[in-house]
């Protein structure tokens, strides 16, 4: 691993994450377009964060589904791993970083979703259930 | 929590597009935007290095009132090493309209690249993960072996 020399990018203690974030790393100081860009330190609370507990998914990666509302996923660290959990649909994500791990949820939700669609007419209680969230949340893009 | 914040829309916009490129510029008059050196690597000869550069990105299906949020993260270890957020809401009227915008990390500010392996851009509308641009920086060395 190289030495990390400038002053701003600090090494961390394994596990921890910067509460502060270094001013000097904040971009968009000037706006550009309609949007005004923050650089205010105090509203990007995320700066130096390794891994959110949440997360609201806005979108799945089969081009195919369309999200209709977000879907809550939880984080947590297991070993070297990260899990992505979503507790509506019961559903895992796993990989060794925080996108492996959404990008995996998001390919177990599509396959769970066209899985229960192929079997919906011999669906049980608990599957109708499921189901019933999955297309609550979820719709075909014709 | 602002009146704004509070009205915040619920409905999830469907990403269309978004890119790094070198730089970008939007026309005054016609707020059409010009993308310049769209590339997704960044080959330094050692690091620390840092960049400037832009993220454009462009979302259709958003109705409602919008606070957009772009943080920069190192994929290997998670790390946020920048972001940036909208300082004011951005309403769009309708799912028919197309959205777009051009964010800008300046030369006195570049992003900071601390070592070789794969950066992203995330990108979120009212805290829902709509997407990402991921780039890889490379060491020189690694390119002419």
């Amino acid at each position: 691993m190289s030495t990390i020399t400038r002053p701003e990018i600090r090494r961390l203690e394994e596990g921890r994450s910067e509460e502060e974030p270094s001013k000097d790393l904040l971009p968009f100081e000037r706006p550009l377009d309609k949007l005004e860009m923050s650089t205010v330190k105090d509203k990007i609370p995320s700066v130096g964060l390794t891994l959110p507990s949440t997360m609201l998914l806005g979108a799945l990666r089969d081009p195919r589904l369309r999200l209709i509302a977000p879907l809550t996923i939880t984080f947590e660290r297991e070993n070297d791993d990260i899990v992505a959990y979503c507790e509506e649909l019961e559903e895992f994500g796993f990989g060794t970083h925080l996108t492996e791990a959404i990008v995996d949820l998001q390919l177990a939700i599509a396959e769970l979703y066209f899985t229960l669609k192929e079997e919906n007419n011999r669906l049980g209680s608990d599957l109708r259930r499921l189901w019933d969230s999955l297309c609550q949340k979820i719709k075909e893009v014709s | 929590m602002t009146n704004d914040e509070q009205t915040l829309s619920k409905v999830v916009p469907f990403l269309l597009a978004i890119l790094v490129c070198d730089s970008g510029t939007v026309d005054q008059n016609s707020g059409k935007k010009t993308l310049v050196g769209i590339f997704d690597q960044v080959i330094a000869r050692k690091f620390p290095t840092s960049r400037s550069l832009s993220v454009y990105f462009k979302l259709s299906d958003a109705q409602g009132k919008y606070k957009f949020r772009v943080q920069y993260a190192q994929v290997k270890t998670g790390k946020i090493l920048a972001g940036a957020e909208t300082r004011d809401v951005v309403t769009i009227e309708s799912r028919l309209d197309i959205f777009d915008s051009l964010i800008s990390f300046p030369m006195d500010l570049p992003i900071p690249v601390p070592e070789a392996g794969q950066y992203e851009f995330r990108l979120d509308a009212n805290n829902m993960f709509l997407g990402r641009i991921a780039i890889n920086a490379l060491q020189a060395k690694d390119i002419e072996e």
